[in-house]
């Protein structure tokens, strides 16, 4: 396992938001994370980045305890994430975007340019390096997000709903992306809204309801299962 | 090769321009009007490195410019130590001090961070008035006069306009040096985003604290400078609010961010208030400083990034960072 | 034993009037989210203005409370839309400059307009006192300590009880859930700030008869507000009541011991160290230093 939550809990103040999770991320593995809105996927994703620190339970990462480690070593450890709601370097290009990326890798000037203007031109980002991050659409700034996730050279990339508010060609080429990221060997952790996208990514897929874990396993099987069903009666969204 | 002479070229030209201009200008004013841009230049250049790049509000950088005016003079009245060694002194003092109140503030945000920086400055105020006995408090405190290259102090304005070019340009290529590397992106993407910056493995704290320690060190040897230039200190101009005002505005007013902003804002800003102080000063008490007042609500209010970045936007250019860093 | 009686009594009236000139400051903050480093000089301008309605209609500060609140709500209200809106949405130094514009504008305004002169008031009652045991009352500072508490405990009940109040405490807490159930906020901005501007103003009223006014004045008492704010917590109406107390009795007490400038390192010290150590004060919001005012 790349990735393991073991017996993770976390509260805010009475509520307990995430109860008892156990799962994990194999190298290599696209992970699909969904559940309906509030059921603690993103509280995940700021769990594994440190942004919060779980009341119990361990994080393990590539066998080393990140339970306790600050959000700046996580990233530096190998680990990425992007934003649900995207957060451009707006004031700065594209290419200067992925740069900060670059420099967690990278020391020298040169070396991080070019190695940002390497992942542009694999994430289809180079004709646009030159424009400032807040004039970009939706579509590219998802991109732009994960670009800049890239450059940092991850083992693990977690995706938070990367898809929301693309059109479908812009879902198609997301999904194309994502595939082309795993193809270089980077691990994906995905929270996703878009059913179709979503099971047509994943190896497997964690379910998430009301903080708990409650069903686990291929795409298919998950689709069929009582609890899922249950879980999204009711929510606007379509099963695949 | 050939690329680096002409991403160069510009600012090797305007430097020898300007080097040049003692041949031509001999009036003392004119030199004493030059020295006095390079002067707020070089300083609002080192409060752009912590906030304008890092976007870190301070308003009490006066507290490194007492400091650094203070320790190299009274190393020097005192001890004789000559200037250019007590400049180090008080620039080591003042980054020490400075990373004191980053490590206990920069949990603030905004406008309390602000506020505190103010409360250091203004303690640090009361210090050098009280101090008497090493600071001669509000007396002020003389340099004396013996004019030596080893001393920092000469006849007449030439020497000094090289002086004060010279640490003018050297805070212009920190500035650009620091924008184009790890630590200046670093900076940026803390100003633009923290939570982004963060996940992206920024040691948001370190590099702010490098950040405030080389803002302050720097900002402490122009203390040194302006010593050696007037040959007088006291509390009030050397650790008065406003100093940090005014470096803020004039960076605000030039380009926050920038490397050229804070020198096009030195440019801008000091003849005009020479011209306005000339006008209105003598006896209407207060009416140019409320017109400065004025002038400062209005450019927070229509052009809050300051002159260069909108220059740069209208042109289709970018508005921080140049074209020149770019390899392709 | 009588004198600590004494420093606690004169040092508690003083109290009660520091309270009302930061209620103001405090109740801005939690609302709008602003520091407003011109709150001290919006104090100076009421004291002008009662100043100078003494001199030329001879009226009495207590009475000029009410057309100084009035005036001082309207100035609120024309600043609020003309520099205060605009920098809403802006990055902080923007606010900070702005405010600190409007500050240094006023303050020099003054300075041109009426001189450095100290100016004060002596009506009948400035120098009276009365005895309670051991204890010497100044008249116009009791009577500014009553009409102060009164003032800042009406604006307590008015956030309490009306609809209005509750408008604003919503809006303090959670602004965008405030804005879906129905509340106009940037009405609320505007009366919020307009309230702090008319509680200076009244402070502003009841200060002149025991303080001069010059054009420093607001520079020198914005301090011991923002001391205030802090130690009872920013947005805590009764933080700032409280806080005001303890601060006039601190000052009063320590008069006797400290010279003045040694005092006023005294207040910087403390703010820094309740900022950094218990940023939320007595009664504040945890974390609004750290969030910042976005």
């Amino acid at each position: 396992m790349l990735l393991e939550l073991a017996g993770i809990g976390k509260r805010f103040g009475g509520l307990q938001v995430i109860r008892s999770m156990d799962f994990g991320v194999d190298a290599g593995e696209i992970v699909g994370l969904i559940g309906p809105n509030g059921a603690g996927k993103t509280t995940i994703f700021n769990l594994v980045m440190g942004v919060y620190r779980p009341d119990d339970g361990r994080i393990v990462f590539d066998g080393h305890d990140i339970t306790r480690v600050a959000t700046e070593d996580i990233c530096r450890r190998g680990i990425a994430r992007t934003f649900q709601v995207v957060k451009p370097f707006g004031n700065l290009t594209t290419w200067q975007n992925v740069m900060v990326g670059a420099f967690l890798r990278m020391r020298r000037q040169d070396e991080a340019r070019a190695w940002a203007a390497e992942t542009l031109k694999v994430v289809g980002l180079w004709p646009r390096r030159h424009d400032l991050a807040r004039g970009l659409t939706i579509g590219l700034r998802k991109r732009l997000e994960v670009a800049r996730a890239l450059a940092t050279r991850p083992r693990l990339l977690l995706l938070d709903e990367v898809m929301g508010g693309l059109n479908p060609t812009e879902v198609q080429g997301m999904m194309a992306l994502v595939r082309d990221v795993r193809a270089q060997g980077v691990s994906v952790l995905i929270i996703e809204h878009v059913m179709a996208a979503v099971m047509s990514l994943s190896d497997r897929i964690v379910v998430l309801h009301h903080g708990e874990k409650i069903a686990e396993g291929p795409p298919a099987h998950v689709a069929r299962h009582p609890d899922v069903v249950q879980a999204y009666l009711g929510e606007e969204h379509l099963l695949a | 090769m050939r690329r680096r002479v002409a991403r160069h070229a510009p600012l090797v030209l305007v430097v020898a321009g300007v080097a040049a201009l003692p041949l031509v200008v001999t009036n003392n004013y004119y030199l004493d009007s030059l020295i006095v841009i390079f002067f707020w230049g070089s300083m609002a250049a080192a409060w752009n490195l912590v906030g304008g790049y890092a976007g870190q509000l301070s308003l009490g950088h006066t507290a490194f410019f007492g400091i650094g005016a203070y320790t190299s003079s009274i190393l020097f009245a005192r001890y004789g130590l000559t200037p250019w060694v007590g400049l180090l002194a008080g620039a080591v003092l003042a980054a020490a001090f400075a990373v004191f109140v980053g490590l206990v503030c920069f949990r603030l945000r905004g406008p309390f961070f602000a506020l505190v920086t103010i409360a250091f400055a203004e303690v640090g105020l009361i210090t050098a008035s009280s101090l008497r006995d090493l600071t001669k408090g509000t007396e002020g405190f003389n340099i004396p006069f013996r004019p030596a290259f080893e001393n920092m102090l000469f006849r007449g304005k030439v020497s000094y306009f090289y002086l004060f070019l010279a640490y003018a340009v050297l805070l212009y290529v920190i500035s650009r040096a620091v924008e184009r590397s790890r630590l200046g992106y670093s900076l940026v993407a803390f100003r633009e985003d923290e939570e982004a910056a963060r996940m992206l493995g920024v040691a948001t704290v370190r590099v702010r604290l490098i950040a405030l320690g080389a803002s302050a060190a720097l900002t402490a040897v122009g203390g040194t400078l302006y010593a050696q230039y007037y040959q007088f200190l006291d509390p009030a101009s050397t650790f008065g609010i406003n100093f940090s005002i005014q470096v803020a505005l004039l960076t605000m007013v030039g380009g926050i961010g920038t490397a050229v902003g804070p020198f096009f804002g030195a440019l801008l800003m000091t003849p005009l208030g020479q011209f306005f102080r000339a006008w209105l000063g003598g006896g209407a008490a207060g009416l140019y400083l409320a017109l400065y007042g004025i002038a400062l609500i209005l450019v927070v209010l229509f052009l809050p990034h300051g002159i260069v970045p909108e220059v740069r936007r209208r042109l289709g250019r970018r508005p921080y960072g140049e074209e020149a860093d770019d390899a392709a | 034993m009588a004198d600590l009686a004494q420093i606690l009594v004169s040092g508690l009236l003083l109290g009660g009037i520091y309270a009302l000139v930061s209620v103001g400051l405090t109740l801005v903050f939690g609302v709008i989210r602003l520091v407003n480093f011109a709150h001290g000089e919006y104090l100076m301008l009421a004291m002008y203005l009662t100043y100078f309605l003494f001199q030329y209609l001879g009226l009495d500060p207590l009475l000029a409370i009410f057309v100084v609140a009035p005036a001082m709500f309207l100035f609120g209200v024309i600043t609020e839309r003309l520099i205060i809106v605009p920098t809403l949405a802006s990055p902080h130094v923007v606010q900070v400059f702005a405010t600190l514009g409007v500050s240094i504008v006023m303050q020099n305004l003054a300075l041109f307009f009426f001189s450095a002169n100290f100016r004060s008031v002596t009506t009948p009652y400035s120098t009276a006192t009365f005895a309670v045991g051991p204890v010497l009352v100044s008249v116009p500072r009791l009577v500014a300590f009553v009409v102060g508490f009164a003032i800042a405990l009406a604006l307590y009940v008015f956030l309490r009880t009306t609809w209005l109040g509750k408008a604003i405490q919503a809006t303090a807490q959670h602004r965008n859930a405030a804005m879906l159930m129905g509340v106009d906020v940037a009405r609320v901005y505007r009366v919020t700030f307009a309230l702090g501007s008319a509680g200076v103003g009244i402070a502003g009223a009841l200060l002149l008869p025991i303080f001069p006014v010059y054009p420093q004045i607001g520079v020198d008492m914005i301090l011991v507000a923002f001391v205030i704010v802090v130690l009872g917590g920013l947005g805590s109406v009764p933080g700032a009541m409280l806080g005001g107390l303890i601060i006039g009795v601190v000052e009063t007490a320590s008069g006797y011991v400290i010279e003045t400038t040694w005092k006023q390192a005294v207040y910087f010290v403390l703010f820094i160290a309740i900022l950094v150590l218990r940023p939320a004060g007595l009664f504040g919001v945890r974390g609004t230093e750290e969030l910042g005012t976005k």
